[in-house]
């Protein structure tokens, strides 16, 4: 690096070392050659001398090394000498000197000068220093710099305002300097860079701020943000806190949250719940009237969910078992009055709601008994007690165990003695709360055992259907309703059935079988199905062939399949009923009443020795739709009055039997001849029995001879002028009415408009009205005919009391509420 | 609303003597120890008397066929509220009055005294004039009428118009002397009314007037409340009841 001076270095051509020039001469020829670069800092006005006994030669390149141009050359100084001297302005740079020789292979040694003359210092120019930085209070700021001429020397003239101090490093054209800023604010730093001569300066700014939890304060020093908002954590169930804090001036609640003007100093609890809770959170002090909010979110600006003034003890404030959903919460803890210091203490508590490990659903095996052991959650949850003390068909016990084999602290022990499917509650008690935890026990029969036909839930053995077997669909049809008459596919029968098809009724005998489904009910533990079986001659049986003494009979048995869906025959069966033909008699029937599921008719003989014979099975099965229209044409309802008549509903009915009593446990339900499917059972009229119709008793008294209720004044009929009308007649149709209606929409499910609702319960109450006045004109001139047993006729003046009496007992049926019609048989 | 108020119209003679009655009614009520809480024209029971005392043998002078009479009578399931309310009354006190015609005093009973004579008389006169001397108009049975029919060419259609004509001229009581009908009439309205102001007095909390008011008896839709209450759905029941929960 050059500036006002004069540097010398000395040198020598060899032919040994291999350095030639790179402007003259070649590998042939070679011009031994030395080459000295340098650097100009500023321009420079130079002058190199090259001095040897040699004839010299001198060149100047540009650059640094061979690759520049030749700026200037130089044999001869002048004609008095064999020295090169080149005198020339050069611009700041770099530079190479390359000496040489006049003459090829030259060798000496030589002597180079490079002299410069800087007459006037130049200006400082400084690059990469930004005209301003920024810094934080408290932490390290430094920067750096280049700059030039690198000779001039760089200090630190000054620092404005106080507060910060920087140290330079110096390192010749380029800075660092570094300090920390002790004092908040906008520092102007001044560099001086001296030269000889001359002194340049430079400035910078410098803008220091306090730390992000840090307040600047009004003497420029920072200090610490004041903690307003605590974090209380997050929890599930339990207690948080208590924890102790202080009202000061620097902590505030947010403008407008009081709804009142003027500060109110307050200190803001963050806490999330993990779990939907009651929440109950207490504020006290001893030495203000506190004031409490809880908002929705972390931090004090959330949507508020609930405040208090003053419902813990003295003017403490309380909010009471709140159900809060899972999530963040902020506690503005603040003081009733303005501007009030002092401290106070905040505790919040979490219960949340117990569950348990326990599985919902458990499966047992009838009078196996199950023990299974679980937790209950959070910590402090009781063991679990149950809600219901007893529950018939099954043995319920919970308790802490110890069993070191149960996962768990509690175990539940269950014992069911019939199958079925039972709901039990557990109580889930913690302090303060107490829920709910429902476990669905299903109770399945052991292996070959199978819950009973009749619906009571005992498990009874269950046999496979034999191998070997068709079991036809009655009616061909998988789902099969209505009214058939099977022809059975065997002569002789026993003879013609397959086989391989053992009879499971009659040992040794083979057997026939159809199968058949009775639908779920729409209600659980509704209406059974009526079904009926008959095995029947048909007309062209011939006489049998052996004598009848000799002879076996036909048996039909009714089983029922253990589970219902697949038809397959592997399933297994469990005996419902069976009958056997008496001698003499070819028709063994059942009548029986059939829960939902699926059947098997098995038809056997009970003695192979029959004779050729021809059967048939007769199955009764009555299908929702045709249900309803037969309640309809016997119930005279929804046809417009084309139903029956009163008359012949009786006949359909079959009996005019009732009970004498009246009692509603005591209902007829005599088997229609011709509607076997529907039931007549009369319970006369529905009217409560236990209720004294206020309005229908004093006319009642005044008929009767005792002060007896609606239904007995039916059942013992009234009389009107000496002459007695059945009204229990009409009461035997509304009874069928309501109770058959109400059948087909919920147990046989046909549960569409207008099947059973207060409209056509209105259309059935009408009919027992319109019955009723069928009967006080009974053998009226003009009115329809009558069985000879309706032997009644009413005076004109009895028969107007009569329908002024029924128009009455219309308003008697009325009375019962509609949602109060619920039929179980 | 169901109110009776137009029939007194329908049988000019009927209404004349009902327009009598309301007097001696009128001194039956001011006869009554504790005062009650609706007037008879409130409960409008000049009416439903009327409808009674025509209730006996001479009933065929308003309509034709039991049918027709029968159709007359209120519905008491027809309507909401308290027009529901008031037809179960008047329902109520119908049968209250049919049963009392029983007990009428003797010679103004339905079936013997003084008025039951003199209408059989006008009744007979009547097949006697109409040419039918020996058909009897009152209490005929099915067997009777087909006697009438296979005997007299009477067919059923002839003898309606005949028991229908004879019966609105036996209700003027043509053979009575005019004071002593009017004195007997309303010898027999006094008792009905009589009835009447009993069971009212018996039951206040079951009288429902003819015009609705705030707090008007409503005992019908207060008895299904209950009982839709106690259901499983109550909204439900009440729906199908036509009565609102409170």
């Amino acid at each position: 690096m050059l500036g006002s001076q004069i540097l010398t270095r000395t040198g020598s051509w060899s032919s040994s070392d291999r350095c030639i020039s790179s402007q003259r001469g070649n590998e042939q020829t070679p011009y031994y050659a030395e080459r000295f670069t340098f650097t100009l800092s500023v321009d420079a006005e130079v002058t190199i001398n090259l001095s040897s006994s040699r004839d010299t030669y001198l060149y100047l390149l540009s650059g640094h090394g061979t690759a520049g141009t030749v700026r200037a050359q130089n044999d001869d100084a002048d004609s008095t000498t064999r020295d090169s001297r080149l005198s020339l302005d050069l611009e700041a740079g770099d530079y190479t000197a390359e000496a040489t020789t006049q003459e090829a292979r030259q060798a000496g040694s030589f002597t180079l000068t490079v002299a410069t003359d800087i007459s006037e210092a130049v200006p400082v120019t400084v690059r990469r220093l930004a005209e301003s930085h920024d810094a934080t209070v408290g932490e390290l700021f430094s920067a750096s710099f280049n700059y030039a001429p690198a000779a001039a020397q760089v200090s630190v003239q000054s620092v404005v305002p106080s507060g910060l101090s920087l140290t330079l490093d110096d390192r010749s054209g380029s800075a660092g300097m570094a300090g920390t800023p002790t004092l908040a604010g906008l520092y102007k730093v001044t560099l001086a860079f001296a030269q000889p001569g001359r002194t340049d300066t430079e400035e910078f700014t410098v803008s220091a701020s306090c730390a992000e939890d840090h307040v600047q304060q009004s003497d420029r020093s920072c200090k610490p943000e004041p903690v307003c908002t605590i974090a209380l954590g997050r929890v599930s169930s339990g207690t948080l806190g208590p924890k102790m804090g202080s009202w000061e001036d620097s902590c505030t609640l947010p403008e407008g949250r009081r709804g009142r003007s003027g500060t109110f100093y307050a200190k803001h609890y963050t806490f999330s719940l993990n779990l939907d809770a009651e929440v109950t959170i207490d504020l006290g002090s001893n030495d203000q009237d506190t004031y409490l909010f809880l908002l929705r979110g972390h931090g004090p600006d959330g949507t508020q969910v609930a405040k208090d003034d003053d419902s813990g003890p003295r003017f403490d404030s309380r909010l009471s078992n709140l159900s809060l959903a899972a999530g963040d919460y902020t506690i503005s803890a603040s003081t009733y009055s303005r501007m009030r210091t002092g401290d106070f203490k905040v505790t919040v508590k979490v219960v949340a709601p117990a569950t348990t490990d326990l599985a919902s659903s458990l499966k047992v095996t009838v009078k196996e008994r199950l023990l299974v052991g679980f937790n209950v959650f959070p910590a402090g949850t009781a063991v679990p007690r149950l809600k219901q003390k007893k529950t018939p068909g099954l043995e319920l016990k919970v308790k802490a165990t110890d069993h070191v084999e149960l996962d768990g602290e509690s175990s539940l022990s269950v014992l069911a003695t019939n199958a079925g499917e039972w709901t039990a509650t557990m109580l889930l008690e913690q302090p303060g709360r107490t829920d709910e935890y429902e476990v669905t026990i299903t109770a399945i029969c052991p292996a070959m055992q199978a819950p009973s036909h009749t619906g009571d839930g005992q498990c009874v053995p269950v046999r496979p259907v034999p191998s070997g077997c068709t079991v036809s669909p009655l009616g061909g049809a998988a789902t099969w309703w209505g009214s058939v008459y099977f022809e059975g596919p065997y002569t002789t029968y026993g003879a013609s059935a397959a086989a391989a098809c053992t009879s499971m009724s009659e040992s040794g005998r083979r057997a026939a079988y159809w199968r058949f489904a009775v639908p779920a009910h729409q209600q659980p533990g509704g209406m059974p199905a009526r079904v009926k079986l008959e095995v029947a001659k048909t007309p062209i049986i011939p006489v049998p062939l052996v004598p009848e003494a000799e002879a076996g009979y036909p048996t039909v048995t009714l089983w029922k399949y253990s589970a219902a869906g697949s038809q397959s025959m592997d399933r297994t069966v469990q005996r419902v009923a069976s009958a056997t033909s008496r001698q003499g008699a070819w028709h063994p029937a059942l009548d029986v009443s059939l829960m939902s599921g699926d059947y098997l008719v098995e038809v056997a003989p009970t003695n192979s020795r029959i004779g050729l014979g021809r059967f048939g099975l007769k199955v009764l099965v009555p299908a929702p739709a045709k249900v309803h229209a037969d309640v309809q044409k016997v119930g005279n309802t929804g046809l417009s009055g084309g139903g029956m008549s009163l008359a012949a509903f009786l006949d359909a009915r079959g009996s005019l039997a009732k009970s004498a009593s009246a009692e509603r446990s005591d209902p007829s339900d005599p088997t229609s001849p011709t509607h076997p499917w529907l039931a007549f059972t009369a319970d006369w009229c529905s009217v409560p029995s236990s209720w004294k119709i206020h309005l229908l008793q004093t006319i009642i008294n005044s008929l009767s001879p005792v002060n007896a209720y609606l239904a007995h004044y039916i059942v013992q009929q009234p009389s009107f002028g000496g002459k007695t009308v059945p009204f229990y007649y009409a009461c035997m149709r509304h009874d069928f009415n309501w109770r058959n209606l109400h059948r087909v929409k919920h147990f046989f499910g046909l549960d569409t408009p207008g099947v059973w609702n207060g409209q056509i319960r209105g259309e059935a109450d009408e009919r027992f009205k319109q019955d009723l006045i069928m009967l006080c004109r009974a053998n009226q001139y003009g009115q329809p005919s009558l069985p000879d047993s309706w032997d009644w006729t009413l005076s004109q003046t009895n028969r107007n009391t009569c329908v002024r009496i029924a128009n009455v007992f219309k308003v008697g049926v009325m009375t019962v509420a509609f949602g109060n019609i619920n039929y179980s048989h | 609303m169901a109110t009776h108020v137009e029939k007194p119209l329908r049988i000019g003679l009927l209404s004349c003597l009902a327009a009598m009655a309301v007097v001696l009614v009128a001194a039956a009520c001011s006869s009554q120890d504790t005062p009650r809480q609706y007037s008879d024209e409130d409960l409008a029971l000049s009416e439903l008397v009327d409808d009674q005392m025509i209730s006996s043998s001479l009933s065929f002078a308003r309509y034709r066929t039991i049918e027709e009479m029968d159709s007359d009578l209120p519905d008491p399931a027809v309507g909401v509220g308290h027009e529901r309310e008031r037809n179960i009354f008047e329902v109520t006190l119908q049968a209250i009055l049919a049963v009392a015609g029983d007990s009428l005093p003797p010679d103004v009973a339905n079936d013997s005294g003084v008025l039951y004579d003199a209408e059989r008389e006008a009744l007979h006169d009547c097949t006697i004039k109409a040419g039918w001397p020996d058909v009897q108009l009152y209490d005929v049975s099915q067997d009777m009428g087909e006697r009438y029919e296979r005997d007299y060419g009477l067919t059923l259609d002839m003898f309606l118009d005949l028991r229908h004509e004879c019966s609105k001229y036996a209700a003027t009581y043509p053979t009575l002397d005019p004071d002593l009908r009017d004195e007997l009439l309303a010898k027999r309205r006094a008792h009905y009314m009589s009835a009447a102001h009993e069971w009212i007095s018996a039951h206040p909390d079951l009288v429902v007037p003819v015009e609705h008011h705030e707090g008007a008896n409503r005992p019908f839709e207060d008895r299904m409340i209950q009982a839709c209450l106690a259901t499983d759905d109550p909204e439900a029941c009440a729906r199908e009841e036509r009565v609102t929960l409170p």
